[in-house]
């Protein structure tokens, strides 16, 4: 979308400009009709924009009032006005000598400015501007309305124990949250604003002294080269900082928790909150980032070490069922156990297909339903799940079109991938089964061993900011690994935040890269 | 760059293409052998029968109606295995498929001529199984007990290799263990003996055929060479190591009654005595079990009257054991237990002497039995409950 915007306004105006860096130069004048002229035709054709000029008192010079009221709360704006104007009022010459551009004379917001591009950036970020007749100066009082729903439990992550709290599109409020988490001054924030039209406001989050500072170095470089006019989501962003031609795996996290953000800042890790999404990306991650939970760490040790046991049990489910299925059943007839060879081939009787073309038909089917169903409204969602399930799959199998092993291998896939926790890991897994049917299809077992053997190679090779994907495993922390395979207990007196950095820092090591 | 890639992607094609199993064969494709049943044919060719599995369709067995079979037959004549096969697989649309392959019955006339001429072609085929079990069907021919519609399972092959499974019940040989005892010096084969049987459907007064284990068929040089009964069967099953589970109802001495013994576990050992002329084997048995069944006055609770049982048993293992021993020393002339392995083991030099002529040496073997049974429980109660207090013997 962005990048139609830009093809369709490069005539009208430069998009890598700055949207108000045309201005940047002028200054105000002290005449009040040409200040207003100038603003009106700056935002022609915006009905939001509001000019009310005021007095005072009879004798006092006339203001000029300007503001965006789709921005700025006005009963906000009005208490504002009138706090700190009586004040200013009172001793207005006094005032003047000390107050120059870029202070402020009371608590709330308030910025004196005298050039217009940094006027409208105010403006456009909630302030109303205020001008005196005969000045040629602008006071900016912050005046913004709350555009912000409340806060509600994450949709995509739910969790059973744990905070409800999700993040809300206020990146200010986001990194409250934050604050709320980490009550500590090395609690760090960069801002950046990224898109030449949006101007959509970028947080990089770390603590001090536990991130590992090539990492956030090279978080800040990566997000300072960004040359976009928009950034909508942060998926933009993600797509911008991961140097991916075709990333199928996730190089960073994406999270609704503030809890699981506070978590990853605890182990080292860099969060970026982007304005305009509940979404927040935390970066690096490695492959078993993936298979973990927010709630692992709320519950006992031995019970999320099994969880996790499960997920990985049904990762290899998820990737390799259907595959092991099709190899077993066309080419090594003799491995399965003759009792389940003659029930599977009774089911198989009737079926025209060769068991290949079946679970891709039912898996691309499948796949379609969970598409539908993603983005149905609810009350349709009732209606997919009838026709789907019970129409299609019974049906089918009635018919004789497909067969029951098969429905029972393709929908025990379709569970599986739905173990996996992070759901943008998720996607890219599910995505990894239809090349390796295919491989099974055509060579068997040994398609299969040739498909995780690739698969394994281009896991390995990944990397997301510098740190191996598939650390600790390899390269190798023991550790770390204990967080891996088990959730490791949390011992009185033992930082919980420790490992994390330490085989990240580790692993730049290993590669020659950092210098920590 | 782009010279890599491609060189690349080329050794993997070759690496794929070059390597990969083309052989795709669809379950729908294959006909799934179940047994396979060997006879001798009236031309002095052998007979190969083979039991087919039949898959019914899902919407056949869902809907009930008419029983389809469950399997079905083909044979054909033949000098060899793949001639055998040659001509079997000219009567079936389908690829035959011997993997799942679980029983080979051979008939006892075949067996009489020998089977030599026949059993390589189970082995060098590496899509045969070793574990198949092999059995002979004494007085029949091999093809009448393939075509019997077992109650239970869904092909009779899959009754016959599980009831092959129930261990303590009779010899178990696979083809493995054939080949085995049969390489092996100073050892004869063995296989299991099946035999018809019968059972009554409900509400039909004709008895329908059914089949049971019965004995052991002993081979020598690849021909049959005699059967032992039941009895002497479960005498073999304590060299076989098959003795777990296995029951003996021990006669009381004075007509007291009789006792009930499950082996739980069970051990023997050879000695040999090598320099003797007779040659002297002596063979120690020892069991331990479970009194389960208690048909005397006896309180079985006090440890003088379980030593009493303790020697009935030990007395009719001895005498069913000698009454084995004879058989094989003096009807058939064959080490099928393998005191000739023992000696081997024991003096190589001797045994190297005497190999040529084993079966003259073995038969006139001087072979005593001692056996050691241990009761280790006796259940929950003493005497018989039935029984009034003064006609329990203390």
């Amino acid at each position: 979308m962005t990048k139609r915007l830009r093809r369709t306004r490069k005539d009208v105006y430069p998009a890598s400009e700055d949207s108000a860096s045309e201005f940047n130069g002028k200054t105000f004048s002290d005449n009040l009709e040409q200040n207003e002229s100038f603003i009106k035709i700056t935002f022609r054709t915006s009905s939001d924009l509001v000019c009310r000029k005021i007095r005072f008192q009879d004798d006092a010079p006339r203001k000029l009032i300007v503001y965006l009221n789709t921005l700025v709360d006005e009963q906000k704006l009005n208490e504002q006005i009138r706090t700190s104007f009586a004040m200013l009022q009172q001793d207005h010459y006094a005032l003047e000598p000390e107050v120059t551009e870029g202070e402020s004379t009371s608590a709330v917001n308030q910025i004196h400015t005298s050039t217009w591009g940094e006027m409208i950036r105010l403006l456009l970020s909630g302030y109303a501007a205020v001008f005196t007749e005969g000045d040629a100066q602008a006071i900016c009082l912050k005046a913004s309305a709350s555009l912000r729903r409340t806060f509600e439990e994450p949709s995509s992550e739910p969790v059973i124990r744990g905070s409800k709290e999700g993040f809300v599109e206020r990146q200010c409020v986001n990194f409250g949250m934050l604050r709320h988490y980490i009550r500590s001054p090395r609690l760090k924030s960069e801002d950046f604003i990224v898109g030449d039209l949006t101007q959509t406001k970028v947080l990089v989050v770390y603590i001090d002294g536990l991130a590992d500072e090539s990492i956030v170095d090279e978080v800040r470089k990566k997000i300072a080269s960004i040359q976009i006019d928009g950034i909508l989501e942060s998926g933009a962003i993600e797509e911008l900082i991961v140097d991916d031609r075709f990333p199928l795996l996730p190089r960073v996290q994406v999270t609704e928790r503030p809890d699981v953000v506070a978590g990853g800042l605890l182990e080292g890790r860099v969060a970026i909150i982007i304005d305009n999404t509940p979404f927040v990306l935390v970066v690096p991650v490695t492959f078993w980032t993936g298979m973990q939970s927010a709630e692992d760490y709320n519950t006992r040790f031995p019970v999320a070490t099994f969880s996790r046991w499960i997920r990985f049990l049904f990762l290899i489910v998820a990737i390799f069922a259907p595959s092991f299925f099709v190899a077993v059943t066309s080419f090594h007839q003799e491995m399965i156990p003759t009792s389940l060879l003659l029930s599977i081939a009774s089911a198989r009787e009737p079926v025209p297909f060769p068991v290949m073309i079946e679970t891709l038909l039912m898996e691309i089917m499948f796949e379609a339903l969970r598409e539908a169903g993603v983005r149905l409204p609810k009350a349709i969602g009732q209606t997919v799940s009838i026709v789907g399930g019970l129409v299609i799959g019974d049906a089918a199998v009635q018919a004789g079109i497909i067969s029951t092993p098969s429905v029972i291998v393709v929908s025990t896939t379709g569970i599986a991938a739905l173990l996996i926790p992070r759901f943008n890991f998720a996607n890219g897994v599910r995505l990894l089964r239809f090349p390796i049917i295919l491989l099974a299809g055509s060579f068997g077992l040994y398609g299969i061993a040739l498909g995780f053997l690739g698969i394994l190679l281009y896991v390995v090779h990944l990397k997301s900011f510098g740190v191996p994907y598939f650390t600790p495993i390899a390269p190798f922390s023991i550790r770390a690994v204990k967080d891996v395979w088990l959730r490791s207990p949390r011992v009185n007196g033992r930082n919980f935040s420790v490992p994390a950095t330490e085989t990240s820092v580790k692993a730049r090591r290993q590669e020659g890269g950092g210098g920590n | 760059m782009n010279r890599c890639m491609s060189m690349t992607i080329t050794m993997l094609l070759i690496l794929i293409l070059g390597t990969g199993c083309w052989d795709r064969k669809e379950i729908n494709d294959i006909g799934l052998v179940m047994a396979t049943g060997l006879d001798l044919a009236d031309n002095g060719q052998i007979q190969a029968t083979l039991q087919i599995a039949l898959p019914a369709s899902s919407s056949l067995s869902t809907g009930g109606g008419s029983k389809p079979g469950k399997f079905f037959l083909i044979s054909a004549v033949g000098k060899n295995g793949l001639e055998l096969e040659q001509k079997l697989q000219q009567k079936l649309s389908r690829t035959l498929f011997f993997s799942h392959r679980s029983v080979i019955l051979i008939g006892e006339d075949l067996a009489r001529k020998g089977i030599n001429d026949i059993l390589d072609v189970f082995n060098r085929n590496p899509r045969n199984r070793l574990k198949t079990y092999m059995l002979v069907v004494k007085g029949r021919k091999a093809a009448d007990l393939l075509q019997v519609d077992y109650p239970y399972e869904l092909a009779p092959a899959e009754a016959l290799k599980e009831m092959e499974m129930l261990k303590g019940e009779g010899t178990i040989v696979t083809l493995r263990d054939f080949m085995i005892a049969s390489a092996t010096g100073g050892m004869y084969p063995t296989t299991g003996v099946l035999e018809p049987a019968a059972f009554h459907r409900p509400g039909e007064k004709t008895a329908d055929r059914l089949f049971r284990i019965n004995g052991t068929a002993i081979f020598k040089s690849a021909k049959l060479a005699g059967f032992l009964n039941n009895t002497e069967t479960h005498e073999f099953l304590w060299f076989k190591h098959n003795k777990r589970t296995d029951k003996i109802a021990a006669d009381m001495p004075d007509g007291q009654g009789n006792v009930g013994y499950l082996i739980t576990s069970s051990n023997y050992k050879i000695d040999v005595d090598s320099r003797s002329d007779p040659l002297k084997f002596h063979i120690r048995l020892k069991a331990i079990g479970y009194l389960f069944e208690n048909n005397t006055p006896l309180d079985v609770t006090d440890p003088k009257n379980l030593q009493v049982i303790n020697k009935a048993l030990e007395d009719h293992i001895k005498l069913d054991m000698q009454a084995f021993l004879r058989k094989i020393q003096t009807e058939y002339h064959t080490d099928i237990v393998g005191f000739g392995q023992e000696l081997q083991r024991h003096n190589p030099k001797k045994w190297r002497a005497l190999e040529e002529e084993w079966d003259q040496y073995f038969k006139a073997a001087d072979v005593s039995v001692s056996v050691a049974v241990t009761i280790s429980n006796t259940g929950a109660i003493g005497p018989p409950l039935q029984l009034k207090e003064k006609e329990i013997e203390k």
